[in-house]
């Protein structure tokens, strides 16, 4: 069983602010760290493997720093590791930054399954998953939340769907995006973190992938993103009033709004 | 009597127990400005802990550190879990003779206070205590059953409560952006909400931002930064399933977070010489997690094997990094500078939480009665001066 | 441009045979985008069995309506679906395309992007209409960034069309207006040689909705704070064990601030803050927590957080969406009593 995992290192915290002049973004601080959801998709990997043997490739794509999230992917099992860099690549929306992605794992062998994290915590599309899937022509589930059997080469789980669930199957190889919390992710410890360290990372460059220019990076991008501005959001939080009944009552809705537009099912109030 | 105007920059652990002692006056008018929430920064970071003796203070200064922890007790017999005390009590782990000696007066200190306290060298009771820990190579261990360690923000948040009771008030979301300072003078202060506020005395209590505050008063505060890097561990197993106590090795120490471990590097192991450890940072950049060096990890690894072998195959849970303000001599500075009403509190040096309770009874006596204490003459910022 | 050479397709999600609800949403959005641009507001619907489906439709303002039927595909067939609704947006050729930024939406659309090279824009809470210099229209679309801190726009370059994005549910309100074409029945199509080919996934069962009980995965999550260790008894339960089982009502689950892990009153794996759990749930509403740093940097990016503190002052309503300055015990009660009414 070799499954690749496509990681992304994403800021450790949201707080970003817009200069107001240049609208050029402002984070509170570098640090950056894996991608929550991604970190499941990588105990699932690790813990397929080893039931079923084979090896755990990490993917990820970005500037030559990314390496960190690629060596927090090796402390937790990962067997290899490749960095998708390139200047070219720079300024990609999902859709550029799938075909690069897809491209190198299709370099890297014959995986039976290739897993991502549901979304990216701040990006938050949800979109590279289902484009590499479609960009390797290969089927996908998203937000799966249990692996539950391999069996006649296809795979069985349960999956989220409109606030409910669903059983189902498909057939390998696939992939795979995996809900943030579904799982566990198993900790790096002193000394797995201290030979990660020592791992060897493979690079790709586009020399290695060899995608023409007009599929890659900014230009490769059918959107730009053109502004960025402070969202009209109150510093404070706004007070709800009335008899504790009239707030019970606020609260309530607050919630079932925010659950969505009363689903099926969605609501068990 | 007239009133004493007092401005206090920072609402972390110095600033809040400065407010409330300067508060028990009652012709003190007080203001504190936080540009963010109370105990939020540097204080959040800290272990908290107030052993009733270890190696961070030395025994000299042992009223100060029973000043400090008293005061939370007290706290927490007020209000339980306003100071967020947990009772784990102290293992002090004697690795040479001089160690050895400095617990042994700690633990009799500890005694005549009332407070139960044992030197053992049965290495079979100290594995009892603590069954992680190798015993081989060590002498023995200071044992202190009734600390612990607290929580800075809940304290800071406590103070900030308490001296808003006895009429002070507290800003917070409210950045000084200007110290007003007439024929060097310290007269007040301009904050980010445009508005002016005229002080008598301004109090820096800003710890590792000094440097930047001092600059608005037109003062060199000599503050150096060192690293504190921590770890929280997942013990094998997850579960302790006992009480780990507050643990410290002269290189590190470690305590308990529910299930996990905390653990960090002693601020007496910095080297103020080494860029690595110490240097002048913009404390505004540290992350809220994460930020660590990767020597940490082998710095760690290397001590666990030597001294803890059972936290050596622990899970790395998260990590952080905060600034320590030390001046070189690693005491804090307290009292008058060369600019007039301009007072320092700060240079606590992470030892904050043990030091602000009685550093600012003594400085808040200062303020409002011109009276000064041997404690302050031996932390006063003077003494940088030659 | 005259009505007619391109148009506004919204995809007709639905389920268990009915359009789903947000699909009257995306209509107001093509509409204010059709009164610009005099471009016609077109569904695209791919479905099961489409015939209850068209009749629905015929009856939401749509000018077109274009339909495939994809017998033998569940709609977790992204894989067919994804070829289906390609060809499709090959045949009608719309200017943009407006998509639920829901679990279908978020799954089908990435591969429709892929086959189609053209660009995806996520979870929109605006569209502007806006004019190049050659006069020809293209839509802004403005979406929250990093956990809804900033906001940016995004545009499709000139020439990549479709430009197709998807829409947080929600934003807009369900289309009011009426007709377009004065009653008269919208243009179906159904485009019978469109077919759906074989998809890799099959369906087993749909299970029941069950809120998560497990705190890291769940989507909302009931902090308590230190507070409620002080506060009395509802209906014969500690106000703690009221709050779980008003969680697990709204199908939540609870976690707790250190001081209730520290004295036994949750399980440390439910303790939430700098020292224990980080969560990132949807939907946070506290009881009782201060907003002490150290408890609130492990709760990230709730969408909706809802807090109540009895005092005006506590930090939590600097982070909060809502506050609450009330005695919980209350609060709690009313919600209770409120929720066996609705059994």
């Amino acid at each position: 069983m070799n499954i690749a995992v496509c990681i992304k290192q994403v800021p450790v915290s949201n707080n970003v602010s817009v200069d107001p002049v240049t609208h050029v973004l402002v984070r509170d601080s570098a640090e950056n760290m894996l991608n929550p959801a991604d970190a499941n998709a990588l105990e699932e990997a690790v813990s397929l493997k080893e039931r079923y043997g084979g090896k755990v490739v990490a993917f990820t794509m970005g500037p030559p720093a990314a390496d960190k999230a690629l060596r927090t992917a090796a402390a937790m099992g990962a067997d290899e590791l490749v960095l998708i860099t390139d200047r070219v690549f720079a300024g990609a929306d999902t859709l550029a930054t799938a075909k690069a992605l897809a491209e190198s794992v299709r370099r890297c062998g014959a995986f039976d399954l290739i897993l991502t994290g549901s979304e990216s915590s701040d990006g938050a599309t949800g979109q590279v998953g289902p484009m590499v899937a479609e960009c390797l022509t290969l089927p996908h589930l998203t937000e799966v939340r249990s692996v539950e059997a391999l069996e006649a080469g296809c795979l069985r789980g349960v999956k989220k769907f409109k606030n409910s669930g669903a059983r189902v199957s498909v057939r390998l190889p696939a992939v795979l995006t995996l809900s943030y919390g579904c799982n566990d992710p198993r900790l790096p410890t002193f000394s797995s973190q201290i030979a990660a360290k020592k791992k060897t990372v493979i690079v790709h460059t586009n020399e290695d992938l060899a995608l023409p220019e007009d599929a890659v990076g900014l230009s490769g991008s059918p959107t730009e993103v053109v502004d960025s501005f402070e969202p009209e959001k109150k510093k404070n939080a706004a007070f709800l009033s009335g008899s504790s009944a009239e707030i019970a009552e606020k609260i309530l809705t607050l919630i079932q709004e925010k659950k969505g537009t009363g689903k099926k099912g969605a609501d068990n109030g | 009597m007239g009133k004493i105007r007092v401005g206090i920059i920072g609402g972390g652990i110095s600033g809040t127990a400065l407010g409330y002692h300067l508060s028990l006056y009652d012709n003190a008018e007080i203001v504190l400005f936080e540009k963010n929430a109370i105990g939020c920064g540097t204080t959040a970071k800290s272990a908290g802990t107030v052993c009733l003796f270890d190696d961070s203070l030395r025994n000299r200064y042992w009223d100060v550190r029973l000043y400090g922890f008293e005061s939370y007790l007290k706290m927490e017999r007020e209000e339980k879990g306003s100071a967020g005390f947990d009772k784990t009590g102290t293992l002090v782990i004697a690795t040479s003779e001089s160690v050895e000696k400095t617990i042994r007066t700690g633990i009799a200190l500890t005694r005549a206070a009332g407070y139960e306290g044992a030197y053992i060298t049965d290495k079979a009771r100290i594995k009892e205590i603590l069954p992680l820990i190798d015993v081989e190579n060590i002498l023995g261990a200071g044992y202190t059953q009734d600390d612990g360690y607290f929580d800075g923000t809940m304290i800071s948040n406590t103070y900030a409560r308490k001296m808003q009771k006895n009429g002070a008030a507290v800003r917070t979301m409210t950045q000084v952006v200007e110290i007003v300072v007439t024929g060097n003078k310290a007269t007040g202060v301009k904050t980010s909400d445009g508005t002016s506020h005229a002080f008598d005395y301004v109090v820096d209590c800003t710890g590792p931002w000094s440097g930047f505050t001092g600059k608005m008063a037109g003062l060199d505060v000599p503050i150096w930064h060192t690293k504190a890097e921590a770890f929280f561990l997942s013990p094998p197993g997850k579960k302790l399933g006992y009480v780990f106590p507050v643990l410290k090795y002269p290189a590190f120490y470690a305590l308990r977070a529910g299930d996990n471990v905390f653990i960090c590097k002693s601020h007496l192991s910095m080297d103020l010489s080494n860029p690595m450890h110490a240097g002048q940072w913009d404390p505004d950049k540290l992350p809220s997690t994460g930020g660590t060096d990767d020597y940490f990890i082998e710095f760690l690894f290397e001590q666990m094997k030597a001294s803890v072998p059972g936290l050596v195959e622990s899970g790395l849970v998260s990590s952080w990094l905060s600034y320590r303000a030390e001046p070189k001599d690693f005491l804090p500075l307290l009292g008058k500078t060369s600019v007039e009403g301009y007072i320092l509190a700060t240079g606590y040096g992470g030892n904050g939480i043990i030091e602000a309770p009685a550093a600012s009874r003594d400085l808040a006596k200062l303020i409002m009665t011109g009276e000064s204490t041997p404690l302050l003459e031996d932390w006063a910022f003077e003494r940088l001066l030659n | 441009m005259d009505r007619g050479s391109r148009g506004i397709c919204v995809f007709a999600d639905n389920a268990d045979g009915r359009i789903e609800p947000v699909v009257g949403e995306l209509l107001t959005a093509a509409h204010r985008i059709g009164e610009i641009t005099k471009e016609p507001v077109q569904a695209l619907l791919i479905a099961e069995d489409c015939a209850g489906l068209v009749e629905e439709l015929e009856d939401m303002a749509f000018h077109q309506i274009y339909a495939v039927e994809t017998r033998g595909v569940s709609a977790f067939g992204d894989d067919s679906r994804s070829a289906v609704a390609a060809e499709m947006l090959r045949r009608v050729a719309p200017s943009c395309v407006l998509i639920p930024a829901n679990d279908a939406g978020r799954s089908l659309f990435p591969r429709v992007a892929v086959k189609l090279n053209a660009g995806l824009t996520a979870d929109c809470t605006e569209l502007v209409v806006a004019r190049r210099g050659n006069g020809e229209y293209f839509i802004k679309q403005n979406k929250p960034s990093f956990g809804d801190n900033v906001m940016v726009s995004i545009v499709h370059k000139a020439g990549r069309l479709p430009q197709m994005m998807t829409i947080r549910e929600g934003v807009y309100e369900t289309y009011q207006g009426n007709s377009p074409q004065g009653g008269e029945k919208p243009e179906v199509r159904v485009f019978q040689d469109i077919l759906a080919p074989e998809s890799a996934v099959s369906l087993l069962e749909t299970l029941p909705f069950q809120g998560s009980d497990d705190m890291l995965s769940s989507d909302v999550v009931v902090v308590a704070g230190r507070g409620v260790e002080k506060t009395g008894k509802i209906g014969g339960k500690s106000a703690l064990e009221a709050m779980g089982e008003f969680a697990r009502k709204i199908g939540g689950a609870l976690g707790g601030t250190r001081p209730l892990a520290d004295s036994g009153l949750i399980p440390f794996e439910n303790q939430i803050g700098q020292t224990g759990r980080v969560i990132r749930p949807e939907i946070c509403l506290s009881f009782g927590v201060s907003g002490a740093i150290q408890h609130t940097d492990g709760i990230k990016d709730a969408k909706l957080f809802i807090a109540v503190n009895n005092d005006r002052n506590a930090p939590i309503f600097n982070v909060a969406d809502y506050g609450v300055v009330a005695d919980m015990e209350e609060i709690l009660r009313a919600l209770m009593e409120r929720m066996e009414r609705a059994g």
